[in-house]
């Protein structure tokens, strides 16, 4: 975006103009907003949890699970009745990086492409955001979980 | 279930006292701990269970809390097997249990069972 | 119990202003931002440093999308224990089975139920 390469003339000029005219991204107030709103969803989170810990045979560890299936749960409420769209022009990152972001991007997806049928529109388009989440989390475990393994084989560790 | 809760430590067999202080000298042993700040034991047959709450800034470290009380009731009480839990639920599961011990109709062979199934819910991983 | 939603809540919010500085400072897109989040927390628990800041902060470390790379380390790394290298492909998807099938199903469930806007 400021990279002044052998551009001609006109194209430099477009560059300064399009720097010009770019919002101005106000860091500072994204941030606060990211901040309560990131927080805000995982407290609510850690409420689910306790609840599945106190009310049913979950314990800490295995509390997880049954929380972010409620989180996805909620998530799908919020996005099918349009609010998430809202949380997320206010929070910005804070309602992208929980895990109710990975399923609003699922289920959003799913909601909108739903005209163009089922196994082509639904099925095809579902995984836009989820691809990449699931093809660099799932390589990047495996190179991680690989190197461990074979440095425990291997006795360094 | 916010502050400290202290329960009088519980052996299972409740009929033989050495058990009971068994218990109580373990849970003496757990509260010498600076990072813990409840305890409850209960001692079964083969295995006692120990749960414990750790101060929450201290959580950070849990694993090596986990390890170092192990090798002290490996030194201490070289005969005994225990099962050791830092887990909020096994924790509130194993002062439920206390309090129905309490009661003189609690059968023992229930309160065995009910123990046994407390430490399952502990070893389960996912 | 309450200092863990003190915590969950700082430790979220904090996670979360980090993708918002990929946002708005290194300019990465949603996917590029949360594939790396994925990326850091598969890193964060081959050093171990994952799990703790569970104990400690509870749901502020398994909300955000960085646990999703946790909990794909840790069930690859528990199969390993058991199987072998093999293990690493096998309980790769373990542990994090409840979020992936939960958004596929909630998924396809929204797409039957709800209308598209706009």
């Amino acid at each position: 975006m400021g990279k002044k390469k052998n551009l001609t003339p006109v194209q430099q000029q477009y560059q300064q103009l399009e720097q010009k005219h770019e919002i101005k991204r106000p860091v500072w107030k994204n941030c606060l907003n990211a901040f309560w709103v990131g927080g805000l969803i995982c407290a609510v989170g850690q409420a689910i949890t306790y609840f599945y810990i106190y009310f049913f045979d979950f314990t800490e560890q295995t509390a997880g699970n049954p929380t972010v299936a409620t989180m996805i749960f909620i998530s799908m409420l919020l996005t099918g009745f349009g609010v998430y769209d809202h949380i997320g022009q206010f929070g910005g990152a804070g309602s992208a990086v929980p895990v109710t972001g990975f399923g609003n991007s699922v289920i959003a997806a799913a909601i909108e492409h739903r005209t163009e049928g089922f196994v082509l529109g639904v099925g095809g388009n579902m995984f836009k955001l989820a691809g990449s989440v699931i093809l660099f989390g799932v390589f990047a475990a495996f190179i991680v979980a690989l190197i461990k393994t074979l440095w425990t084989m291997m006795g360094v560790l | 279930m916010i502050q400290s809760v202290n329960p009088e430590p519980g052996a299972v067999a409740l009929y033989e006292q050495k058990n009971k202080e068994l218990a109580e000298k373990v849970e003496k042993d757990i509260q010498s701990f600076d990072a813990i700040y409840d305890v409850a034991v209960i001692k079964g047959k083969e295995e006692t269970l120990v749960a414990y709450k750790v101060k929450h800034l201290k959580r950070f470290g849990m694993k090596k809390i986990e390890k170092d009380i192990n090798k002290l009731l490996e030194d201490h009480y070289p005969n005994e097997d225990f099962v050791v839990s830092s887990d909020y639920k096994i924790f509130i599961e194993t002062i439920e249990l206390l309090e129905r011990m309490k009661d003189p109709s609690f059968s023992e062979k229930k309160a065995e069972q009910q123990l046994q199934r407390v430490i399952s819910l502990k070893k389960e991983m996912t | 119990m309450l200092p863990m939603f003190f915590w969950a809540f700082v430790i979220g919010g904090l996670i979360s202003v980090f993708g918002q500085l990929m946002f708005d400072v290194v300019k990465l897109t949603p996917a590029h931002t949360m594939s790396l989040l994925v990326v850091i927390g598969a890193i964060l628990d081959g050093f171990g440093l994952y799990e703790p800041l569970i104990d400690f902060a509870g749901a502020g470390a398994t909300i955000p999308i960085t646990s999703f790379g946790n909990s794909l380390v840790h069930g690859a790394l528990q199969e390993a224990e058991q199987h072998g290298l093999v293990g690493v492909l096998t309980g790769m998807f373990e542990i994090t089975s409840s979020g992936m099938s939960a958004a596929v199903i909630f998924g396809f469930i929204g797409a039957l139920i709800f209308k598209p806007k706009g």
